[in-house]
């Protein structure tokens, strides 16, 4: 994982504002959320985040090499907003080996296949199975049958696509980027399926059915500031409660702080996981980064109350 | 097989040039493949016995047959270098990336016409690319190219070239991956077995060098769904080949700017590269405007070349920014590492190279500032500039004794003025007839050409020129008769002058009456104005290209 | 369109010189005969198109000389086979005890990972000559070594008349098919510092 690289590679100047990209505007009104779109070469994927993100349709195939990142932000009618960190990946087969790459940490996978082509469906088929073993738990997966609008070419019935997403927990959906049907629907369905962080008082949200995992951890140069004595840790297995709860301490007194100009704590996410981190001196001790437990996903994390609180303000 | 004698075997290089330096008239009629009108070349095979027994003679289908044994009477009967019919791109904004043709195979006639012929196959004869043709309808082409090679192997020996009249067969074996160029063009040995190896290191950008492993595992491996989609690179590589000088001198060139304004881009791009990014590269179409590495790492002019082709020809890059595997087959041909690809605009473009796969929001943010500064600096602007004036032009060469400092065109007059100056002994291009010229300097690893303009103004007529350094280039650096250190050569089309000194080597295109004196003197010109504008024209300082 | 993957399989005929490997070629790709004998010199190489259970692939058949001084066409000639075609004349004992020898040397050659299970395919040609009597190899023999040598897929044909060549094809484009299931998986090496997510090994099964 990441942890111990995504941190310490960042420029150091970036570690006192919060960041646009990675932590910012994460509230209970406000998701953000990354996406990512699987599925056999062709079968449109990037026709479909084109026409989500920006109304346009270029039947000239054009062969998506790794992946393709676009962002849209969409308004919900209970006044939420949902912005899209969208992953448009490679159909072609010598990615395959990279998915994980582009997929770690999604909070959604569209799957999309031609409704024209068995093939791509059981391609979507082994993507389901995919992402099932090594995708993020609460991951939400749409199945999407695109190119609708080539009813005549018909080759993978609308029931087969029903049967197979309701058997897998999936939300299913036919598409046409062409004529634009469904494209808009499909995300806000899926924004209607995203978990929200709707408890602001609890780090676990009550409504999750089991704590977050913690995938790994680290604190690292933590530095007193007379002593350059610098305590690092990496686990992949949950921390021991008691190291955790101090660091949550820890964290706690920073926020709490008074206000003091250089501490600061963000929660942050990279590709991969999402993290805590902090920075500031405290009863004669520097610290310049704790970074915290990593979530392998994010959905319930915490609420407004907790995070981005620039001490200075 | 029998038949197949050594001498077709030839183990040397085909084009010789015994010329000694500096003497004129020399040189050879420039052999032109231009000369045959459409369709109306005669064929060669004449012989009657010829194809009687061939896998050719009858209708197949969708079916074919080759012999290996017929294999050198095939190559010489049944390609024919005559131009067919469908329409030659006429400039290199109209040429059509992708394969075409793909409907065609080995028992097509139009197939087996074509000049210039790409094959790659397994060690199995499994066919991988072929540049015209479907790949599978040539499964048995392919199997008597991997006969060919593994019979000669057997005889522990190495194919690596095979002559059939006016055809050339190259062979380049890359561990399990073979290549094959057959073609008609007259092209030295030596570029063609380069061109080879730039397609396999196409290969290796795209799939890492890890592939070979596949082979070892399994030699049954088929590769060909790996490379699904690329058909475009290569179609596009192959055509550089033509117009693209680097494919044979090694070195790269710069988009011509201000100091000023390269410094400006160097130096954001140096910011970048401290914060972890192992190169930071930023290009305007195939010129780079400025490129920084990060300490100790070296770049390649090839890598950099096959780099810029796959993300030029890969047309999703401009949609939207992307973070895709790459490798670079001269940094570390076995691994990926991952490329943030930012498109500016159409022609300027952003490749910030990493090892780290969670990159991407780091270099995202890096592309924002670098995007900031270059704006605030005006560098999009300069690029977009530069493309319209052009760098050097022959007709901008200023006079020798010549004092001052020098800006590229600021002798320039529009080129449709009437009152254009011209030197009186020439009626077109510069000076002495001075139509083109290359500069290559061998310590910066970069080259410049000049503009081409009359007469030299159609692609056919560039690609013939590039045809003809490609020639000398091969000729300058052969290592059994050089190294030559000046070479002048008259046909009917050039007289062309060659000059390799420590520092830079020179490429000269003259009007075909040019007078040697003039034109030497010339040269010294083109020289000292290459120095007196390297501030504009190549990227100076601490190169990354330390090796 | 999606990527309709297409599967090239190398399939390599072997046996005795004049027992009809080209001519079965012939039948099979061309739907030709010709009575007219003519040695095959070094190797001929033919592709053919198929449809199988909705996929298409390509057989691309190497016809190899059956003569003596061609027989040490190398391990190169016989490396990557997904399928490898044992043909002798059901009216020549010489060419069905010989069936052995190819088979070794196949073995020897191409040096398949699993030697047992590779899938050959034997044809016992010609049984059209004479209305069969001049046949001196009879079925069951044949079918007895097959069966010994790992239940090989017989066939019984005659070039001549096209009698079972599709036939036969058919069972060897199903068994190089077979053969190449078991995909080698394409695991590309990243350089990645201080990062311990290297891509995972993730089989296409489906």
């Amino acid at each position: 994982m990441g942890c111990g690289s995504s941190f310490p590679d960042r420029d150091s100047r970036q570690l006192g504002r919060p960041n646009s990209e990675n932590g910012g505007g994460q509230d209970a009104r406000n998701l953000r959320v990354k996406l990512v779109l699987l599925g056999d070469s062709g079968v449109g994927k990037s026709c479909i985040v084109l026409r989500f993100v920006r109304g346009q349709f270029d039947a000239t195939s054009k062969v998506t090499v790794g992946a393709s990142f676009l962002s849209q932000t969409i308004a919900l009618q209970d006044s939420t907003t949902v912005k899209f960190e969208i992953w448009d990946t490679a159909g072609q087969e010598r990615y395959a080996a990279l998915a994980p790459l582009y997929y770690r940490g999604a909070a959604v996978a569209v799957i999309v296949y031609d409704i024209t082509s068995p093939e791509s469906f059981s391609k979507a088929q082994y993507w389901v199975k995919e992402l099932q073993k090594h995708g993020s738990p609460d991951i939400v997966m749409a199945l999407v049958g695109n190119k609708a609008d080539l009813q005549e070419k018909r080759e993978v019935a609308v029931q087969d696509g029903t049967d197979y997403a309701e058997k897998n927990g999936m939300f299913f959906i036919e598409t046409s980027a062409k004529t634009a049907d469904n494209i808009n629907e499909l995300f806000e369905e899926i924004a209607k399926r995203l978990p929200r962080p709707s408890d602001k008082k609890t780090f676990w949200s009550k409504e999750r059915e089991r704590p977050p995992l913690i995938l790994s951890w680290s604190l690292s140069h933590l530095l007193p500031t007379n002593k350059a004595k610098t305590f690092s840790k990496r686990s992949t297995t949950k921390p021991p409660l008691d190291q955790f709860l101090s660091l949550f301490n820890l964290i706690t007194v920073v926020s709490f702080h008074p206000p003091q100009s250089s501490n600061f704590i963000s929660l942050s996410s990279n590709a991969a996981q999402y993290s805590l981190s902090a920075h500031g001196i405290i009863g004669g001790f520097q610290f310049y980064t704790v970074i915290l437990p990593f979530f392998d996903y994010l959905p319930a994390i915490p609420s407004s109350g907790f995070h981005q609180l620039p001490s200075s303000s | 097989m029998s038949e197949m004698s050594s001498s077709e075997l030839d183990p040397e290089p085909p084009i010789r040039l015994h010329l000694p330096p500096l003497s004129p008239s020399l040189f050879d009629a420039e052999p032109s493949d231009l000369q045959q009108p459409n369709g109306s070349a005669a064929r060669h095979s004449s012989d009657p016995s010829s194809s009687t027994s061939s896998g050719y003679a009858g209708e197949r289908g969708s079916s074919t047959a080759t012999t290996v044994s017929q294999v050198e009477e095939v190559l010489h009967n049944e390609i024919q270098e005559i131009t067919i019919h469908d329409p030659q791109p006429l400039s290199h904004s109209s040429w059509l990336p992708g394969k075409r043709h793909g409907d065609e195979d080995d028992a097509s006639i139009s197939w087996r016409r074509r000049k210039k012929h790409f094959f790659v196959l397994s060690h199995s004869g499994k066919p991988i690319y072929s540049r015209y043709g479907d790949e599978h309808k040539l499964a048995g082409f392919s199997a008597t190219l991997q006969a060919i090679i593994s019979f000669v192997e057997n005889g522990a020996d190495h194919v690596k070239l095979v002559r059939a009249g006016k055809h050339q067969v190259v062979f380049l074996v890359k561990g399990p991956i073979y290549l094959v160029c057959i073609c008609c063009t007259e092209e030295p040995y030596e570029s063609l077995r380069g061109q080879l190896e730039l397609i396999h290191g196409q290969i290796i950008v795209i799939l890492t060098k890890s592939v070979n492993r596949c082979f070892e595992k399994n030699p049954k491996f088929d590769m060909t769904p790996l490379l699904g989609g690329t058909d475009i690179v290569f179609s596009s590589l192959i055509h550089s080949f033509s117009w693209n000088p680097a494919t044979f001198l090694h070195a790269y060139t710069c988009l011509p700017l201000a100091y000023a304004t390269r410094q400006a881009a160097g130096a954001i791009l140096q910011d970048v590269a401290d914060s972890g990014v192992l190169f930071a590269i930023l290009m305007c179409r195939h010129k780079v405007i400025s490129l920084v590495g990060a300490q100790k790492a070296s770049l390649h002019p090839d890598d950099m070349l096959l780099l810029a082709n796959f993300v030029m020809s890969s047309e999703s890059f401009r949609t939207s920014e992307a973070f895709s595997p790459v490798c670079l087959p001269r940094y570390n041909a076995l691994a990926f590492l991952y490329a943030y690809i930012h498109f500016f605009d159409d022609d300027t473009y952003l490749m910030l190279l990493t090892t780290s796969s969670d990159a991407f929001y780091h270099l995202k943010d890096c592309r924002i500032s670098i995007e900031t500064v270059l704006l605030k600096s005006n560098v999009l602007s300069e690029a977009q500039r530069s493309l319209v004036d052009g760098g050097m032009r022959v007709e901008d060469l200023p006079p020798l004794p010549y004092s001052g400092s020098s800006h590229l065109g600021q002798h320039r007059l529009t080129s449709d003025s009437p009152e254009r100056l011209r030197e009186s002994d020439c009626g077109i291009g510069g000076a002495a007839g001075l139509w083109h010229f290359i500069y290559r300097s061998i310590y910066l690893d970069q080259y410049i050409s000049s503009e081409f303009s009359s007469p030299i103004n159609t692609p056919k007529q560039q690609k013939r020129l590039y045809r003809a350094y490609q020639k000398l280039f091969a000729s300058m650096h052969d290592k059994g008769l050089g190294p030559h250190k000046t070479q002048f050569r008259r046909d009917e089309n050039y007289v062309l002058l060659c000059w390799v000194t420590q520092d830079f080597e020179l490429y000269a295109a003259f009007d075909p009456l040019a007078d040697k004196a003039l034109a030497i003197k010339t040269c010294n010109r083109v020289c000292q104005w290459v120095k007196d504008v390297e501030n504009e024209i190549f990227l100076l300082g601490a190169s990354p290209f330390s090796w | 369109m999606p990527s309709r993957r297409r599967t090239l399989l190398k399939v390599i005929i072997l046996g005795d010189s004049g027992v009809g490997k080209t001519s079965l070629m012939n039948q099979y790709v061309n739907k030709k005969f010709s009575n007219q004998y003519k040695a095959t010199i070094g190797a001929d190489f033919l592709t053919k198109e198929v449809q199988f259970e909705d996929r298409l692939f390509t057989l691309q058949i190497w016809d190899t000389a059956g003569q003596e001084r061609f027989q040490s066409l190398g391990v190169a000639f016989y490396r990557g086979a997904d399928c490898c075609v044992l043909v002798y004349d059901v009216n020549s004992m010489k060419s069905f005890d010989n069936l052995n020898n190819w088979r070794e040397e196949f073995l020897i050659q191409a040096s398949p990972s699993d030697p047992e299970n590779f899938p050959f395919v034997v044809i016992g040609n010609k049984i059209d000559i004479d209305g069969g009597n001049s046949r001196v190899v009879s079925e069951k023999k044949a079918r007895a070594w097959c069966a010994s040598k790992g239940n090989i897929p017989y066939f019984e044909t005659s070039a001549k008349e096209g009698i079972n060549v599709e036939e036969a094809f058919q069972c060897i484009a199903k068994n190089a098919l077979k053969s190449g299931e078991e995909e080698e998986l394409y695991l590309p090496d990243t350089i990645d510092v201080g990062n311990s997510s290297q891509p995972r090994a993730t089989g296409c099964e489906c």
